[in-house]
């Protein structure tokens, strides 16, 4: 009786949250914005003139993240930090802007669009781009941040089992599961943008919102759209091309996608022409990662 | 209480399996990084022809004439669909017609396509025309095609490229290789003569089908084949005749009693729908070409005129002064559910609906002026493309791009032909040997 109660209960606990997760996420046809990054910086930082003086003192305070302590059979509790009765962490994984670009090479090989698969490839300096600088395996090894760690159950929690041992393994088996799908959702929503904006668009875009309008607008002043085309829905195409650091277009213009109507060919046509003949394109070198890789959705004004 | 442990520790489990099984699907449907692409939406573009540099046709057999004519009747095609602009052919170089066109010189024109062509005769004395179609900006071949036809179809063949160039560049059908019935309106005006006539789309090739000796009206293509349906004023009533355009035979569709008005074919061509005068009401009919079967679809007492298919032939709309003035109204094609489109002022007539299915053209007659306009099939967007002394008449071209009419200018002594886009900017003039008036567009000819 008690049994099937606490198992129903808990299924019903996971339903409601399952649904409450995936149904209510159905995401908000909002007007697209590009993601404008916004960053805090401490007038400290900029002001302390101490900061890197030859003439300061020399911290002795041991790094955290120093490999050797990970490699220490019994590492010593640093002295000044009271409470810490844990085994040091082992190093934590790559800062989360290299952890992130990391994940977007992986993911930029593996989920190619289909549509891509079929067409020549960008030129090798575009389609190198982000540089994958740490490798995918890096992240996919990267040890639990130690943070995660309060989420792990405490074994109290638990019913009081009759035989420690066992009751013991069952938990590791339990909390090894729970920490591993943890990790995962918390590095992913760690990662997630923060702002609004287009979640598919440039979360750390550097570019400025006037850079990003003055090169669409030069490629609206070549894209030219034959009267009649009163349907956009007919004529709305994708195209993605590579950029050269100079601004001139590397290579052919991809179709990403196209519809399928009469005026599926020429659209795309029509609009890789407005690429390559407006082109070269006047946008900040130092910036050559946000624009190496570009994709255009062409729509015409129903 | 004695076996309450073991299940304890099953149900801690089974929990925990479940609560990571949703977890992992949770992490699974979690949103994913994106890529490092700079995406962007253009939704504004300039909307305006495309440049294209048209440059002489090669003769290869010395054929100077023939090949400057068809370079000619290419670019008068495309100029006048209003979705072109060909570059100034006197300043364009010739380039060879075997060789791939040097694309930055092109490019320095501004030139965003590039016809390339070549006319010479075969040994049997055929005429064999070729052209190329470049995309200057991209530097690829869009289109090449040879054809071999006798030296009298010079312009055909000419109008068959012009309409290869128009496919590829905007997607849709052309309709230069097409042919417009009209009535050729010749001497003075109290003694006019009135022809049935048929010529080329651009207005060359004229060819009279009737000797004038009696008034002829509203001539109509067939959708299907080469057939004109037209009334004729021979006797005492006007009757509705059907000719064959390539052999000029004409016959009698029937002898309908009272005055017959405006047949016009269905879009499957094996009926007519007509408008019958009977006891001092007008009413719109059908009759079935094959079986000659009549049968009524409106029934008041007022004037249901100019009856015309929707393309799909499910429905007709035609004009009615049942509301006490001439507006315009749609039905489904048995005669039931008539529903009123128009409520602008003036009065409405001669509704025509396009090849498309988008739109229906129509005459507007307000203030002393009669228009020309478009409004969709449920009666909103009413635009009117051009207004004056009086235009009438308006007729499709087969792919709903073009409308063509006729305006009668005060002092000019008759009317003309003219063609217009939907934009209402493109205008041109047909030229016709003399007075020309109530055109019909005919279907794309094979």
């Amino acid at each position: 009786m008690r049994t099937g109660l606490i198992v129903s209960a808990a299924v019903h606990l996971v339903l409601i949250g399952w649904g409450l997760i995936t149904l209510a996420v159905a995401p908000l046809d909002a007007s697209h914005i590009e993601t404008l990054p916004v960053e805090f910086v401490e007038v400290a930082e900029v002001t302390d003139l101490d900061l890197g003086k030859e003439s300061g003192e020399e911290a002795e305070t041991p790094s955290p993240n120093d490999p050797a302590d990970t490699v220490a059979e019994e590492p010593p509790p640093v002295p000044d930090t009271p409470g810490v009765d844990e085994p040091t962490p082992p190093p934590p994984p790559p800062p989360p802007s290299e952890a992130a670009s990391a994940a977007d090479a992986a993911d930029a090989e593996a989920e190619t669009p289909p549509a891509l698969s079929e067409p020549e490839p960008l030129p090798e300096d575009a389609a190198e781009e982000p540089p994958p600088e740490p490798t995918p395996p890096q992240v996919a090894s990267a040890p639990p941040s130690p943070r995660l760690r309060p989420d792990r159950p405490a074994p109290e929690t638990l019913p009081a089992p009759e035989s420690p041992e066992a009751s013991d393994a069952f938990t590791e088996q339990i909390a090894a599961l729970i920490d591993r799908t943890n990790t995962g959702t918390a590095q992913l929503a760690s990662e997630a943008p923060a702002t609004l904006g287009v979640a598919t668009g440039s979360p750390d875009a550097k570019m400025t919102q006037s850079e990003i309008d003055a090169l669409r607008s030069q490629i609206e002043r070549c894209w030219v759209i034959p009267t009649g085309w009163t349907h956009p829905r007919e004529v709305s195409v994708t195209i993605r091309f590579g950029l050269n650091i100079d601004g001139t277009v590397a290579g052919k213009p991809e179709v990403v996608e196209f519809p399928a109507s009469q005026y599926g060919q020429v659209s795309a046509d029509n609009a890789i022409r407005a690429v390559l003949q407006c082109g070269p394109y006047a946008l900040p070198a130092e910036k050559y990662d946000q624009w190496a890789v570009v994709q255009l959705r062409f729509t015409p004004p129903g | 209480m004695k076996y309450a442990k073991p299940p304890a520790r099953r149900i801690v489990r089974l929990c925990g399996m479940v609560i990571a099984a949703a977890a992992f699907a949770m992490a699974a449907s979690a949103p994913r990084p994106a890529n490092a692409v700079l995406e962007l939406d253009i939704t504004q573009g300039q909307i305006k022809p495309i440049p294209i540099a048209i440059p002489a046709f090669a003769a290869l057999g010395g054929d100077a004439q023939i090949a400057a004519d068809m370079t000619a009747v290419i670019a008068n095609d495309l100029v006048r669909s209003g979705l072109f602009i060909p570059l100034d052919a006197s300043r364009l170089p010739t380039p060879a017609s075997t060789a791939v066109p040097s694309f930055a010189e092109w490019r320095g024109l501004d030139a965003q396509a590039l016809v390339v062509g070549a006319v010479g005769r075969e040994p049997d004395g055929r005429l064999r025309a070729e052209f190329r179609l470049w995309d200057v900006v991209a530097g690829q071949q869009l289109a090449g095609q040879q054809y071999f036809a006798g030296p009298e179809s010079w312009r055909k063949v000419a109008h068959i490229i012009a309409d290869a160039i128009y496919e590829r560049l905007t997607g849709e059908k052309g309709y230069f290789n097409t042919q417009v019935v009209f009535v050729d309106e010749s001497g003075p005006k109290d003694r006019r003569v009135k022809r049935l006539a048929v010529m080329d789309q651009d207005g060359a090739n004229v060819r009279y089908l009737t000797e004038g000796d009696s008034l002829v009206l509203t001539p109509r293509f067939s959708p299907t084949s080469q057939y004109v349906a037209y009334m004729s004023y021979e006797g005492t009533d006007p009757s509705v005749y059907l000719l064959d355009v390539t052999t000029g035979q004409r016959r009698l569709v029937d002898r309908f009693p009272g005055m017959s008005l405006a047949p016009r074919f269905s879009p499957d061509g094996r009926r007519v729908v007509l408008s019958l005068e009977r006891g001092g009401a007008t009413n719109i009919y059908d009759y079935d070409l094959v079986t000659r079967q009549l049968r009524r679809l409106t029934d008041t007492a007022a004037i249901d005129v100019g009856a015309s298919y929707s393309p799909d032939g499910a429905q007709i709309v035609f004009e009615s002064d049942r509301g006490g003035s001439k507006q315009l109204y749609v039905m489904n094609a048995d005669g039931s559910n008539p529903q009123r489109i128009t409520f602008g002022e003036g009065s409405y007539g001669t509704p025509v609906w396009s090849p498309r299915g988008d739109l229906i053209a129509f005459t507007k007659q307000q203030g002393g002026s009669f228009s020309i306009g478009v409004i969709k099939p449920d009666g909103s967007g009413e635009r009117i493309l051009t207004t004056g002394f009086h235009n009438e008449g308006p007729t499709w071209s087969p792919n709903g791009r073009i409308i063509m009419f006729f305006r009668d200018q005060p002092g000019e002594g008759g009317p003309r032909l003219y063609t217009i886009d939907l934009t209402g900017y493109n205008q041109y003039q047909v030229a016709t040997p003399g007075f020309a008036s109530d055109p019909a567009w005919s279907p794309p000819v094979n």
